[in-house]
């Protein structure tokens, strides 16, 4: 009877064992798939000034506009476009937000992406960003009679 | 069987029948069988009940056979392992799984990449990055007071060309 516990205690091991080593393989099997990222990107103009009448342009999501209020010193803050767009290792996206704007995104290895801010067809930025953390990645510049432009990049 | 050992059977009672009746029937016409019968049934009478108790002494390969069978019982007993916890049957898979998970943790991109947030920028361009824990944002801001080089179109500004 002690024998056939003990057998008994074998099999639950072994299957144990099995169990493990296909849960392994399946993780191994997806972590190898490449995953797609989804980047959403918006180009925003901050002013102190009202909001102007002019096209495609609208006030910015409140949450948005608190976290870009809370750094920068603009009062106002309006979307000028709106993209989102999934990227994987080898499927880089080129983001258009305006006639002058663009984003070049690209994913790498080590769980970083590669940011290139293209305005007026001349590379702006280039950014290395890691993907490790929730950080948007927020590219921003001066713009003319005290103004500023941002392009918010939010990767999940 | 000799008579003399027939006699002996015969008083220790391990004769059958047929042969008690022979025997007796020897006994009748041989006198000195009688004689030596009656002579075992006294000695038998003499030594009942004065038997002395004799306590043979152990061998020397009786003594260390004792030692021996000593010896291996012990060895049988400390072989049979101790009864186990019963969480040890799972401490060996548990271990295991701990250690694949650390593993795919590894490989599925748990490193910390802290480091990797670099910028380049053209030479004619000025840029400063910096980083807000509270709104959890990576700022690079890039100073152009004239605005030569705002992606933000004047048609959404609602702005004359002529003030670029």
């Amino acid at each position: 009877m002690n024998r056939k516990l003990t057998s008994s205690r074998l099999r639950w091991q072994f299957f144990l064992l099995l169990l493990v080593l296909g849960l392994g393989f399946i993780q191994a099997a997806l972590a190898s798939e490449p995953v797609e990222t989804r980047v959403q990107a918006v180009l925003v103009w901050g002013t102190n000034e009202s909001q102007p009448s002019g096209k495609n342009i609208k006030e910015l999501d409140a949450k948005l506009r608190e976290r870009l209020a809370n750094i920068f010193k603009w009062r106002n803050y309006f979307e000028v476009g709106r993209k989102t767009v999934g990227v994987t290792p080898s499927k880089p996206q080129l983001v258009k937000l305006s006639d002058d704007c663009s984003v070049d995104i690209k994913l790498l290895p080590d769980n970083q992406a590669e940011v290139k801010l293209i305005g007026k067809g001349k590379t702006i930025v280039t950014r290395r960003h890691s993907l490790a953390k929730p950080d948007a990645l927020v590219l921003a510049g001066d713009d003319k009679n005290n103004t500023a432009w941002f392009v918010v990049l939010s990767f999940n | 069987m000799n008579t003399e050992l027939k006699l002996q059977a015969l008083l220790d009672g391990e004769l059958e029948t047929r042969e008690v009746r022979e025997l007796e029937a020897l006994l009748a016409k041989d006198t000195q069988q009688a004689a030596l019968l009656q002579e075992l049934k006294w000695t038998k009478a003499a030594v009942a009940g004065n038997d002395v108790a004799l306590s043979l002494p152990e061998t020397r390969d009786f003594y260390w056979s004792k030692i021996a069978r000593e010896i291996e019982t012990a060895e049988k007993n400390a072989a049979v392992p101790a009864e186990r916890p019963w969480w040890i049957q799972y401490f060996y898979p548990a271990t295991g799984l701990a250690a694949m998970v650390a593993l795919m943790f590894v490989i599925s991109g748990g490193r910390d990449t802290d480091g990797a947030n670099t910028e380049s920028v053209p030479e004619d361009v000025n840029a400063v990055s910096f980083r807000s824990d509270a709104q959890e944002m990576s700022v690079v801001y890039v100073a152009d007071e004239q605005g030569k080089i705002s992606p933000v179109g004047q048609e959404a500004k609602n702005e004359p060309e002529t003030d670029k």
